[in-house]
């Protein structure tokens, strides 16, 4: 009893910060049919963002996402500007196509200038876990998780609540009737690729202390990106959500009782199983 | 109130509209009426700015507005209620309600809100309800009230009785008159070429992208082009 336990709540926190990346990943498909190839690199940028604000400049990861946060918005959006504004138009097959380019462009790169080791981040603080009611909880992942679902809310909130947050979700559901309203659909592609980027960034920089951190991170992280969406139905908010919490209780439940090598490999089986019973995701509604 | 001269507009190399000329005045109900793939829907697109003219112009109380983007003739009042409805689907009618006064100042909204929902009591009742969950009818409703919320002078309506029972487009055609009424000029694109023109003061008729004949509204259902071609008499 005491093992489910553990690995239940083991799975909720990092499946808070799988939900956050994969609301990140269907915010960007949902608003301008982008599948994102580059949104794990978006991850892993992240990680490296967070690993170099400790080791150069001492400032710990859960300080420094407040000002990586607004650098990942501004670099997302720049490169909506920049370099995918023009492919957009020419449909869903050129932008995936083209970002997993910019993808294998990003992770060489980096490997390039931060070499293939494998790193990790030591925090003083996380070296004991917090033993409540007897669950061992890290200490990174349990600030991460909390961090995370703030960061999550306050979007939602953003995109249920505010006037630009509706018109961004009106523009996912009914491009040419939103662009009738007056909504400038490009002003919103824009913003939609600067959060999703940011919420990628984000989970990463909160993620490096609890993972390891090498230039290829993001190809597994993208995948179970898709995952996660894929589950959730492309394209929903909530939906992602928990997928992403189920995708984290999936695989922690497959590490403790099938075997550790496994893992990912679980978490690949539900996503077949659920594509087979339900093709347009567990909360999809699908398209007629 | 608006004038469109020799408005020329292609898709690529496909040329959709040749040289057409129009000209609404305040206060009236215009019917464009004409066949599948005349260019009806193009010709509304074209006047809302989502598609652009190859040549021609476009004035609205005397200014041109080639230049203008969607969003500038919105706000000065032309709103274009699209074919098939197009609501948003997983929002509730609230939403899609202030989704239509997206360019209406907040403090105006509320006001508006009260207007939309005297014409269509029914809207206000079931507010919270999904617009995708709604019958055909009720969404033709909450176009026509999203349309309104933008505060127009002028509404364009594409098509507002596609796919609706007949006691159901009786009671849009209705909801359509009172929003005349209060003042709002219309542009009234249909297939049901009876009802409108017997609803409109003018008429134009589209065929393969040119006006073929314009006139009173019940001038143009005793001409013998129209009886034969659009009503089968």
């Amino acid at each position: 009893m005491e093992t489910l336990v553990q690995s239940l709540v083991s799975g909720i926190l990092t499946g808070s910060l799988y939900a956050m990346i994969g609301v990140g990943l269907t915010i960007i498909f949902g608003v301008m049919r982008i599948i994102n190839m580059a949104h794990g690199d978006m991850v892993m940028l992240g990680m490296y963002s967070s690993f170099w604000a400790l080791t150069l400049w001492n400032i710990d990861p859960f300080v420094s996402i407040v000002f990586w946060v607004p650098v990942a918005f501004l670099i997302g959006m720049l490169t909506y500007r920049f370099l995918l504004k023009k492919i957009v138009p020419a449909g869903e097959l050129n932008t995936l196509l083209y970002t997993a380019g910019l993808s294998l462009f990003v992770s060489n790169l980096a490997l390039l200038v931060w070499t293939g080791d494998y790193r990790t981040i030591k925090l003083d603080y996380a070296v004991m876990p917090l033993r409540p009611f007897g669950i061992a909880v890290p200490i990174p992942l349990a600030i991460a998780f909390g961090m995370a679902i703030l960061i999550t809310a306050l979007l939602y909130w953003f995109l249920v609540k505010t006037d630009t947050g509706r018109a961004i979700r009106a523009t996912s559901q009914e491009p040419m009737a939103a662009a009738l309203m007056g909504v400038n659909a490009a002003q919103m592609e824009m913003l939609t690729f600067g959060l999703g980027t940011a919420l990628a960034c984000g989970a990463g920089v909160l993620l490096a202390p609890s993972l390891y951190l090498y230039p290829t991170v993001g190809e597994i992280l993208v995948a179970k990106c898709f995952v996660i969406v894929v589950l959730g139905g492309l394209g929903s908010v909530q939906g992602a959500i928990a997928g992403g919490l189920l995708l984290g209780v999936v695989e922690s439940l497959g590490a403790v009782y099938v075997s550790v090598p496994y893992k990912d490999a679980i978490g690949f089986v539900i996503f077949l199983l659920v594509l087979l019973f339900r093709p347009s995701g567990l909360f999809g509604v699908g398209k007629s | 109130m608006l004038t469109i001269e020799n408005l020329e507009v292609s898709y690529g190399r496909a040329q959709v509209l040749w040289g057409v000329s129009l000209n609404i005045n305040e206060g009236e109900i215009i019917a464009l009426v004409g066949a599948n793939g005349a260019g009806k829907t193009t010709l509304l697109k074209t006047i809302s700015g989502i598609v652009k003219q190859r040549s021609g112009k476009i004035s609205y109380d005397g200014k041109p507005f080639d230049k203008l983007s969607s969003r500038d003739i919105v706000k000065m009042g032309i709103v274009h209620v699209p074919e098939g409805r197009k609501l948003f689907p997983e929002m509730s009618i609230l939403e899609n309600l202030m989704m239509g006064a997206y360019k209406v100042p907040k403090q105006e909204r509320e006001k508006r809100l009260d207007q939309v929902f005297t014409l269509f009591p029914v809207l206000k009742e079931r507010m919270k309800q999904l617009a995708g969950t709604l019958s055909g009818g009720e969404q033709q409703m909450v176009a026509l009230a999203r349309g309104l919320m933008a505060g127009p002078r002028l509404l364009m309506l594409d098509e507002p009785s596609l796919g609706l029972a007949p006691l159901v487009v009786e009671r849009i055609f209705e909801a359509v008159m009172k929003i005349h009424q209060e003042g709002v000029t219309v542009l009234l694109v249909e297939q049901n070429v009876h009802e409108a023109l017997e609803l409109a003061n003018r008429g134009y008729v589209l065929e393969n992208g040119k006006i073929v004949l314009e006139g009173a509204g019940n001038e143009l259902l005793g001409n013998e082009h129209v009886r034969c071609a659009y009503l089968g008499i």
